[in-house]
């Protein structure tokens, strides 16, 4: 019999590595918020990265991971300017997503609007789940 | 030297805990009919900036239009509200059998469409493997510490962000209004 660790099911419900450093109220700073969809025939990943420019944001796919990341130029603060509130992430953010088998990363798409990033992996119409089939001579 | 009076740090605490009350006794008040959210649970994550000449807000709302963002200056709060409209029915077909491009361009209407679809169980074709972002209407209110100049106030929307630059009322203004002897 194998026990399992109640963290590790939450860790992997969050789909984040636990005590990654700085949280604020259980949330951490250097990921982004992201829905994952899997239709049919595609799997769409999208991520809030608000205050971004395209050339910031970077998505890569490898061994059955995509991983988004994004970075931006820190914002100052000195004498002069002091911050009342902060609340907002991080300026730099990344986030690793599990893609399945029968993702054709040579064909997904990457788009950005209004700060929000969606990437689209078509899937190979691959019967995955039923296994391989075998003809009966 | 000055020791820092017990009762002052109190006083500080007190003001800090009405502000934040204040801020959320906002946030509930502008739910609606919606789902009702997690008390204190934040809508919006909001940077408040202060400088000499002006005080800056800076507010995420992805997915967004500049168009869908509502923001007005209400007492001494700055009140940011975003609203999604919910999605037409047709939406749905988009999101599951459109291309890649489609989902993309329409990105925002994709994610309503999927909780349309959601609601009314025609579903079958999206599985959610993680569904962390807001998609609802949001709204939050953010004191304003100082006075300013409501009708210098500006406000600009990129790449869901809005930053709002309160110009400080300057000094002479405090003092009410001049009036010219002739």
């Amino acid at each position: 019999m194998n026990a399992t660790n109640p963290f590790d099911e939450i860790e992997q419900f969050l789909g984040r590595t636990p005590f990654a450093g700085e949280r604020a109220w259980g949330r951490d700073l250097r990921t982004a918020d992201i829905d994952v969809a899997e239709y049919d025939d595609e799997y769409v990943v999208m991520a809030d990265l608000p205050g971004f420019d395209r050339e910031e944001i970077d998505v890569r796919a490898h061994d059955g991971r995509l991983t988004i990341a994004a970075e931006r130029d820190a914002e100052r603060e000195d004498a002069d300017r002091r911050y009342l509130r902060r609340e907002r992430r991080h300026e730099s953010v990344t986030r690793t997503v599990d893609l399945p088998a029968t993702a054709r990363l040579e064909d997904a798409t990457a788009n950005y609007r209004h700060g929000v990033l969606t990437v689209t992996v078509p899937l190979d119409a691959l019967d995955a789940d039923e296994g391989h089939r075998i003809d009966v001579d | 030297m000055t020791r820092r009076d017990a009762f002052d740090e109190i006083e500080d605490l007190l003001e800090r805990m009405g502000r934040e009350f204040e801020e959320l006794g906002g946030t509930l008040g502008g739910t609606g009919p919606e789902v009702p959210r997690f008390p204190g649970a934040r809508d919006v994550d909001v940077d408040v900036i202060e400088d000499d000449e002006a005080i800056t807000v800076v507010a995420d709302l992805p997915g967004f239009d500049a168009a869908d963002v509502d923001v007005e200056l209400r007492d001494d709060a700055l009140v940011i509200a975003g609203s999604r409209e919910e999605s037409a029915e047709f939406d749905i077909a988009d999101a599951g059998n459109g291309g890649a491009e489609d989902d993309a361009d329409d990105a925002g209407d994709a994610d309503s469409a999927a909780d349309a679809a959601d609601d009314t169980g025609e579903a079958d074709e999206v599985r959610y493997h993680r569904r962390e972002r807001r998609l609802r209407s949001v709204s939050r209110r953010v004191p304003i510490p100082e006075p300013v100049e409501a009708d210098a106030a500006t406000a600009s929307f990129d790449a869901g962000v809005l930053t709002v630059t309160l110009p400080k009322r300057s000094p002479d203004d405090d003092r009410g209004h001049t009036i010219d002897v002739s």
